[in-house]
């Protein structure tokens, strides 16, 4: 008889996922377990690993940002971005304002923005970029707008939006002047900036929407940081060698490995069976997948799996391997490699890079078959082993009563916006 | 870019961060005129004086307006030494 650890599921519980699922639906499955696996990861952040790779990640991409738009400076190395600071601050009162107005505005504002937008859970359908010239350039003089959403799928621009991050009250009369009385204004661009130009625009009756980010201290507070980590030369302009940047641009940054469990899949079905509500289902998945999460030097030359829709977020995914067998049991032996071209993945394999502080995925573009042969499978814990079974058992008796309950009616990215609305409240 | 926007650069004496896109944007022949030429914001000669272009450098080395800290960095740090050379006159030229 086999005890309830043994790392084989029984009979029964293979016909009940066999019975229970398609491969339609483990394709949502292994969609819904990513995207809410890096969603709890990014919103509620793994201390002390992930909030630094942040941090050092957010100056590279200001530092290429300000390098792209003015491709003449010398924002590609932290001496030289020291040195062009120095000599600004040392100037006149302008050329010193100027500089951090630079910094924060044409540089780390954008970027967050970007950053903010790509980290809701929209993004798996919505790609939020900055604004690029016809030769697919950022350029400092883009007319009009900043940065653009566009639907992943279409390529259709959703969206224009100009951002400005002034970092004091004085100028917020003349930046709704500004914005306005430019041959590219439009109504439908939208304004983003922080909540006292809003609420300004918004008082003047400004036609066009709007979007809060932060507010005026905390662009003083983070063009103060920036001026401190170029004059100290901690600003961080890329990953070591000119080598490893080429690798950036075919490659991305991990923050952490999400593991996808068997645990998660229970939970997946008693959402479709209508035992528990999407919310639910939602949180629950979430949860695993963040519990289980690999980070530090335990990611070094773990192969990962990234779904296509979410490339570029900062994680990527290993499976379970109870779940990881199920699945073969139930489904035959290629079916992980079916779901991994269903949801196109890429293969990911983590590098360490800069002395441990970040570590990068370089992306690979595979079929399913050689990912599913190269990602790393991990073991579950007994006591979501335990966990699982005892969800299946509810299951099993629920399922017998006649509750069935799908809510399906309502299209992905109307349930993501109303998850992100949801989020924004508890926040 | 017009030539009369490129004036209006050399005659403006209050620059709004836009009016420094607007210079660093312009072509490489027009930055070493604006470079030669400029005498009310040593916020844009600072940039030019950093400019990938060594003749747009040599431009900043030959403007008596430059500030001297920054012919004395070109003068002793630059990669160029045309660059180095040009500013050394400069400064001689202004007694330092």
């Amino acid at each position: 008889m086999t005890s309830r650890f043994d790392k084989k599921l029984s009979e029964e519980e293979f016909t009940y996922i066999k019975k229970n699922l398609s491969k339609e639906d483990l394709k949502e499955f292994f969609d819904i377990a990513s995207v809410a696996g890096a969603h709890e990861t990014i919103t509620r952040g793994i201390p002390g690993v992930y909030e630094g790779t942040q941090q050092f990640i957010r100056d590279i991409e200001t530092a290429q940002l300000l390098q792209q738009k003015f491709p003449n400076m010398p924002y590609d190395t932290a001496e030289g971005f020291k040195n062009w600071l120095t000599d600004r601050l040392s100037g006149s009162t302008q050329a010193g304002a100027n500089a951090l107005n630079r910094l924060q505005g044409d540089g780390a504002g954008e970027v967050d923005f970007v950053r903010e937008m790509q980290g809701s859970l929209r993004s798996l359908f919505i790609k939020t970029d900055f604004a690029r010239d016809a030769g697919g350039n950022i350029t400092s003089n883009y007319p009009g707008i900043d940065a653009i959403e566009i639907n992943r799928f279409t390529g259709n621009v959703l969206n224009e939006f100009q951002i400005k991050t002034l970092r004091t009250k004085d100028s917020i009369n003349q930046v709704l002047k500004d914005f306005t009385n430019n041959q590219h204004y439009d109504e439908n661009i939208t304004l983003v900036g922080p909540k006292e130009l809003i609420e300004e625009a918004k008082r003047q009756g400004l036609p066009n929407p709007v979007k809060m980010m932060g507010s005026v201290e905390d662009n003083a507070k983070s063009a103060r940081e920036l001026k401190d980590r170029v004059q100290s030369g901690q600003m961080a302009t890329e990953l070591t060698t000119k080598e490893v940047m080429g690798k950036v641009a075919g490659g991305a940054v991990i923050g952490a490995a999400i593991s996808i469990g068997i645990s998660s899949l229970f939970n997946f079905i008693a959402y479709t069976k209508g035992e528990i509500s999407k919310k639910e289902m939602l949180t629950r998945v979430g949860k695993d997948g963040a519990k289980g999460a690999i980070t530090g030097g335990a990611l070094a030359g773990l192969s990962l799996f990234v779904p296509g829709g979410i490339i570029g977020i900062g994680v990527g995914f290993v499976v379970g391997s109870v779940l990881r067998r199920a699945l073969d049991d139930a489904f035959g032996d290629g079916i992980f490699a079916e779901v991994l071209d269903l949801t196109k993945s890429v293969q990911a394999n983590v590098k360490l890079l800069h002395d441990g502080s970040v570590y990068m995925a370089e992306l690979v573009v595979a079929d399913g078959e050689q990912i599913a042969r190269a990602v790393d499978t991990v073991e579950e814990l007994a006591a979501e082993r335990l966990d699982t079974l005892n969800r299946l058992q509810n299951l099993e008796i629920q399922h017998q009563s006649g509750q069935v309950l799908i809510e399906r009616n309502q299209s992905v990215v109307s349930k993501l916006d109303k998850l992100d609305v949801m989020r924004a409240r508890l926040e | 870019m017009e030539n009369r926007e490129l004036a209006r650069l050399l005659d403006l004496e209050e620059w709004s961060p836009n009016d420094e896109k607007i210079a660093l944007n312009l072509k490489e022949e027009e930055r070493i005129y604006l470079a030669k030429h400029i005498k009310k914001y040593d916020g844009i000669i600072i940039d030019l004086s950093y400019d990938r272009s060594t003749t747009v450098r040599e431009a900043v080395a030959s403007n008596i307006n430059t500030p001297i800290n920054i012919l004395r960095r070109l003068s002793t740090s630059d990669k160029c030494k045309t660059v180095k050379d040009i500013s050394n006159s400069t400064l001689k030229e202004l007694g330092k």
